[in-house]
């Protein structure tokens, strides 16, 4: 008889699920998963190299002549030097810290306004809903790397900040829409209408009662928007838009540049290969969050 | 509504939504500290002197307030005239129409491409989940997705131009040559397409071929796809007929898009090859502050935008007789 | 000839998954006559879909039918080739399922939907054909049959697509059709004209049932004989006034008392306490002794098979052993 456990401790059993059991199911399958794995430690090890990497790095950015020009890697230079003396490895360290200071600021900033926009259309719906979609809409179709070529080349000042601010504003649209349609569905869910039956104001529902159901997918959207970033940066960098003299991975192509032959192949080969660890990193990581977190997959 | 009605609808909010990005435009250009004019004139110093830029002061009405700018702006734009580069001394209408074929073979040829592959691979991928060309295809498609496209540009250069020597390392056809034929021309442009398509190719591949394969898989655990095979039907009708049309819906939305994203992957790789078209025409511009130039390319690669997104909507409004029967 | 028309002898249908082997449709035997109702009723996930599915054999990875014969107008259904079996599908035996209208595809009008299958299992004229789907149509009750197959399947109600997802499944005369929970997600007026219409249209065209069913009020309403199934077991089958007025087997006799009725005072709902077992690590013995009210020792140590206890009327139950079987002591 002690196979078998009584009815009503099976029927107890089968409906409690804690967050905490949640939790651990979510980190189990992320564990599991070897390409989830691979991104997250590609993720962290890029934010480390941000965060230190200053104090590991031998030289700098404007420590010019540190060896003989065009020296090529796997000598002295680790990575090789540029024409101008300067040591790629270390240029290369540092242009960790401008990429993810890039791609986390401007992610802050699409999540700010993408998040706003698609809670209120989604929560208020009709004609607010209505413009705010259409405005959506609009940005969305709206070309970001045109746009962005077009404002840095007002700007005198050669920065990232106008960089961050165009691709924040122009990247929102795709999490507004998002967002949106999740609250559609949320807002007619029981626990909201619990919510309201006991007073709660429509912006304490909005923020403390559904958002937090949908946390997940706004997670997985803006791991997976944080390589784009990445991207318009060093695009603009290349083509010139950027600061010369600073340590980003796109300027050090657009050095490099010049050199595509046999002499200094590496100025910008390097940097772009860094991009695409980095992007894969965050790609896979987001892909293996957003199958981690989808409740109908089994943890194994 | 039918497909008619659901067409002017689209038409309708063409219109307003053009007239906004050309304030928003306008506004971007006329954000820059200082006034336009100075700022091309101390950029070009040897094209621009006192006589011009006065002369360029009263046709833009730069002493008028800005709402009058703008309308000076647009109605000249709406004559055809895209406004005069000072910088090339040349109306910038001419400049584009030379170049806009460049760019629209490239984006053609590289949509033709991508779509053709991504759908193919993105079937298969899906159909056949795990097999070893799902997981080829995934990460190629991860890899395709991840990787700056000018940096495939520049490896692309150093291994088949610089190392290989099998291909042009720039621009649209060797110059100074004599062809003998119509088809050596046609070949040696042929040279010159290859790496630039390819690499754009790769990059809007990968995304679409992400898409194909995600919504095949969610179409195929459907239950009218459970009905089509109860009804008898073969595996392949039930894939290509009932599964893909609706697999595809997504991916024509995203179609739309092409135009607005390959335009900037176009003006980073035809940067990088010197492909003279109209992303390198907006890059070189930008550097060279020639403000007249940027605001008439900007409005035309709006219109493209604006058109293609129509011709997706209309293409989804086809295909998929929720949207029209409303 | 009495040969039943559908004959199935040891089905076993597992699904292969990471965390082990679900059984989800073990050693369960069925037959349905000629022109004969059968119901199959049972909770969720008992097996009674899987059951169904593999008939048609349109079981997927992970899941296999790993074991049985299925037996239909004197072919073994499980040995015959994938190319035969697509020309029993939807021909000859034909299913309908529980959401009308995920059920259709979305992009094609309902008309063409009907005709593919026309097409594919008949000789006929084009002409016929439109002919043919209008006709089916009238008989399942659509207004307007002309006008309305050229519509979409988004622009029915839920009971006009259930109504056409029959006209599909009947359109070309099959012997056998399975409906699979065909009047749940429908409301309840709706429910009774669906039902109403499949009474009719048994009588018309003479095609044997399978409705399968978790509630047993709308399942009698149909049904000649009546097969109830519990985690993956068929543990009674009998004909229906004799499973409504003696009930063998403890989950049918809970079955029944859980149904409210309207002559009776009840104080409080009859509920089964416990749940459902773990298809994968299942009970010992009998599947259902956890929850049973009469359960014995035997009962967890040796599975019981279904017997034909009185004529017409088998159970699985050890209550119903035929020997003084020392281990018959009640727990």
């Amino acid at each position: 008889m002690n196979q078998t456990k009584k009815p009503e401790e099976e029927t107890e059993e089968v409906y409690e699920k804690s967050t905490a059991t949640q939790l651990t199911t979510v980190w189990k399958k992320l564990k599991a998963s070897k390409l989830a794995v691979f991104g997250g430690v590609i993720v962290l090890a890029v934010i480390l190299t941000a965060i230190f990497g200053v104090y590991v790095t031998p030289y700098g950015p404007n420590d010019l002549w540190v060896h003989k020009q065009l020296t090529p890697p796997f000598s002295e230079a680790i990575l090789g030097a540029d024409d101008w003396g300067r040591d790629v490895f270390s240029l290369l360290v540092l242009g960790a810290r401008v990429s993810l200071y890039v791609g986390i600021s401007a992610v802050l900033l699409e999540a700010a306004v993408g998040l706003t926009i698609g809670m209120i259309a989604g929560y208020f719906g009709g004609v607010i809903d209505e413009i705010l979609m259409r405005f959506t809409d609009i940005v969305l179709t709206l070309p970001t790397l045109m746009l962005l070529i077009i404002a840095v080349s007002m700007f005198r000042i050669r920065g990232l900040t106008v960089i961050i601010l165009v691709s924040g504003l122009l990247g929102w649209p795709f999490l507004a829409r998002v967002v949106r349609s999740e609250f559609l569905t949320l807002k007619e869910s029981t626990f909201v209408e619990a919510a309201r039956s006991v007073g709660a104001s429509n912006w304490r529902i909005i923020l403390r009662h559904i958002l937090p159901n949908t946390m997940s997918s706004i997670i997985v959207l803006l791991t997976m928007d944080i390589p784009w970033y990445i991207f318009y940066e060093a695009s603009l960098t290349f083509l010139g838009f950027g600061d010369p003299t600073a340590a980003s991975w796109g300027i050090l192509m657009e050095r490099g540049r010049r050199f595509l032959g046999t002499e200094g192949w590496w100025i910008a080969t390097f940097p772009g290969l860094a991009i695409l660890i980095t992007s894969l990193g965050f790609n896979l990581f987001g892909d293996g969050l957003r199958d981690a977190l989808d409740v109908k997959t089994r943890a194994r | 509504m039918t497909l008619i009605t659901y067409t002017i609808r689209r038409l309708i909010i063409i219109v307003p939504t053009f007239f906004l990005i050309s304030i928003v435009i306008f506004t971007l250009i006329h954000l820059a500290p200082g006034d336009p004019i100075s700022i091309m004139a101390a950029n070009n110093p040897l094209r621009l002197n006192q006589t011009v830029i006065d002369k360029l002061r009263v046709e833009y009405g730069l002493n008028e307030p800005i709402y009058v700018q703008y309308l000076v702006w647009i109605g000249k734009l709406f004559k055809g005239d895209l406004g005069f580069s000072y910088v090339h001394n040349k109306p910038v209408i001419k400049m584009i129409s030379i170049r806009v074929p460049r760019t629209l073979e490239l984006m053609i040829i590289v949509q033709a491409v991508s779509l053709i592959l991504a759908v193919i691979l993105g079937v298969v991928s899906a159909v056949k989940q795990y097999s070893l060309t799902d997981a080829l295809a995934k990460v190629g498609a991860l890899i395709g997705y991840s990787a700056p496209s000018f940096w495939l540009g520049l490896i692309g250069i150093i291994v088949f131009a610089g190392y290989l020597k099998w291909l042009p390392p720039f621009g649209a056809q060797t110059g100074g040559v004599l062809y003998p034929t119509i088809f050596h021309v046609w070949f040696d442009h042929f040279k010159h397409l290859l790496l630039p398509v390819s690499i754009l190719s790769f990059g809007w591949m990968a995304y679409l071929l992400r898409l194909v394969r995600s919504s095949m898989l969610e179409v195929l655990r459907s239950d009218y796809i459970l009905t089509a095979r109860a009804k008898g039907l073969s595996e392949r009708v039930v894939i290509y007929k009932h599964a893909l049309r609706n697999a595809l819906l997504p991916v024509v939305t995203y179609e739309g898009y092409a135009v607005g994203f390959l335009l900037g992957g176009a003006a980073v790789i035809e940067s990088v090859f010197s492909w003279p078209g109209l992303g390198q025409f907006m890059v070189l511009a930008a550097t060279g502050r020639d403000f007249p130039t940027l605001m008439g390319l900007s409005m035309i690669i709006t219109l493209m935008v604006l058109i293609s997104n129509l011709i997706a909507d209309l293409t989804y409004g086809i295909i998929d007789p929720r949207i029209r029967y409303d | 000839m009495n040969e039943p028309l559908l004959n199935i002898k040891n089905l076993h249908t597992y699904f292969l998954i990471p965390e082990g082997v679900v059984r989800a449709v073990e050693n369960v035997n069925l037959k349905i006559g000629k022109e004969e109702v059968l119901g199959l009723v049972g909770e969720s996930g008992c097996g009674k879909s899987t059951t169904a599915l593999s008939i048609m054999r349109l079981i997927r990875e992970p899941g296999k039918i790993v074991g049985g014969e299925v037996w239909f107008n004197g072919r073994d259904l499980l040995k015959l080739k994938d190319k035969q079996m697509r020309k029993v599908r939807g021909a000859e035996i034909s299913m309908v399922f529980q959401n009308p209208m995920d059920s259709m595809n979305p992009v094609f009008n309902v008309g063409s939907q009907i005709s593919e299958a026309i097409k594919l299992h008949q000789n006929v004229q084009k002409r016929e054909i439109k002919k043919r789907v209008a006709e089916i149509l009238h008989k399942v009750g659509i207004p307007n049959p002309s006008k309305r197959m050229k519509d979409y399947p988004h622009q029915y109600s839920g009971g006009m697509a259930q109504r056409a997802m029959i006209a599909m499944a009947l359109s070309c005369n099959p012997k056998l059709l399975i409906a699979d929970e065909p009047t749940t997600s429908l409301d309840v007026t709706i429910q009774a004209q669906i039902l109403e219409l499949m009474k009719a249209l048994r009588r018309d065209f003479g095609t044997s049932i399978l409705l399968i069913g978790h509630d047993l009020g709308v399942i009698s309403e149909l049904s000649d004989k009546i097969a109830v199934m519990y985690a993956g077991k068929v543990v009674e089958y009998a004909n229906l006034a004799d499973l409504f007025q003696k009930p063998m087997h403890p989950y049918t006799q809970a079955l029944l008392k859980c149904l409210p009725k309207l002559d009776e005072d009840m104080e409080k709902f009859h509920i089964i306490r416990g749940t459902v077992p773990d298809l994968i690590n299942t009970p010992t013995g009998c599947r259902y002794h956890p929850r049973c009210e009469h359960a014995m020792k035997i009962c967890s140590e040796q599975e019981p098979l279904l017997t034909e206890v009185k004529k017409m009327h088998t159970v699985a139950c050890h209550l119903y052993d035929s020997d003084s079987d020392p281990n018959r002591q009640r727990r």
